[in-house]
């Protein structure tokens, strides 16, 4: 694991979960397991850099989320929750990547995949950076996936 | 003026963000139309009288940028105010998204952020205007 670019995970994750979903986030640094999944979504970017970010909800988080950004009382429809959740990878991933490649890079990302755990999404590798973040509701988990670091690297003084 | 608004973005949940957001403002909203991506927008276009188009970029079929080009290029949409709700932070991107006119507002927004790039591009007013019973419970004016 990258630790500069888990850093950027972690505080990228928390911005869009406090502003996007109003929750308060707060890090799971003591290794617990952060429950069953809900659902994954998965946003895939190109540019100098190509990769995965991949989001899991756990535990209830997905009626939470939906129901803050909509500002409802009650239920959300599950296909509203998995939107939410698309939206949610969609966001961080625009926010992480000018903090890895710089705000002149012209990044593509693609619209979300979002599935259950029984649908799967296709595991792209091994992760360089991962985090999880602890919420009222649950939990969710971060992996951020590059094909090659090697222009990051370069472009190091 | 009551403005007639198009929201444009493939997540259903951001769209309805994006509208609750627009009734909680205090603007001149009349109509709002939605649609899940650039093409269906441009086909509520022909069909509508919209004042204010708020896009997002990152869409299937047909994202943001190429339906702010066709904006521009059709005579009867081409000075349709356009407002810019997305993630990108690319300085390039948006610069060019600006060189056509449009706003840009960065997700994750505040409603504030929305409205004030509102005001200042249509010039409506965020101030509340009288309605029939105001003007009834006045009395007259002699």
């Amino acid at each position: 694991m990258n630790p500069c670019l888990t850093t950027a995970l972690y505080e990228t994750a928390a911005l869009t979960f406090e502003q996007l979903g109003m929750m308060l986030p707060v890090p799971m640094d003591d290794g617990a397991p952060p429950g069953p999944p809900e659902a994954s979504a998965q946003v895939a970017f190109r540019g100098t850099i190509e990769g995965h970010l991949v989001i899991t909800a756990h535990e209830g988080v997905l009626a939470e989320l939906s129901a803050n950004m909509l500002g409802e009382d009650g239920p959300v429809p599950p296909e509203r929750q998995l939107d939410a959740l698309g939206e949610a990878a969609n966001v961080a991933c625009g926010n992480l990547l000018p903090r890895i490649v710089g705000r002149q890079a012209v990044m593509r990302i693609s619209a979300p995949q979002v599935a259950r755990p029984a649908e799967g999404l296709p595991k792209p590798g091994e992760p360089v950076a991962e985090t999880h973040l602890g919420l009222e509701a649950g939990a969710v988990s971060l992996a951020l996936f590059v094909a090659d670091l090697t222009p990051l690297q370069e472009a190091e003084p | 003026m009551a403005l007639n608004v198009l929201v444009v973005d493939d997540s259903c949940v951001m769209r309805a963000m994006i509208v609750r957001t627009l009734r909680l403002s205090g603007l001149p909203v009349s109509e709002i139309y939605e649609a899940g991506d650039g093409a269906e927008a441009l086909a509520l276009l022909e069909r509508n009288w919209i004042d204010l188009a708020l896009v997002d970029i990152n869409m299937p079929i047909m994202d943001g940028e190429e339906m702010l080009c066709r904006i521009r290029e059709n005579p009867e949409t081409d000075d349709l105010a356009v407002v810019v709700v997305s993630t990108e932070s690319s300085e390039t991107r948006i610069q060019a998204l600006r060189s056509k006119g449009a706003r840009f507002v960065h997700k994750p927004f505040t409603p504030e952020s929305i409205r004030d790039t509102i005001v200042d591009l249509t010039g409506v007013s965020d101030e509340p205007m009288p309605d029939d019973s105001a003007i009834r419970d006045s009395g007259p004016d002699f």
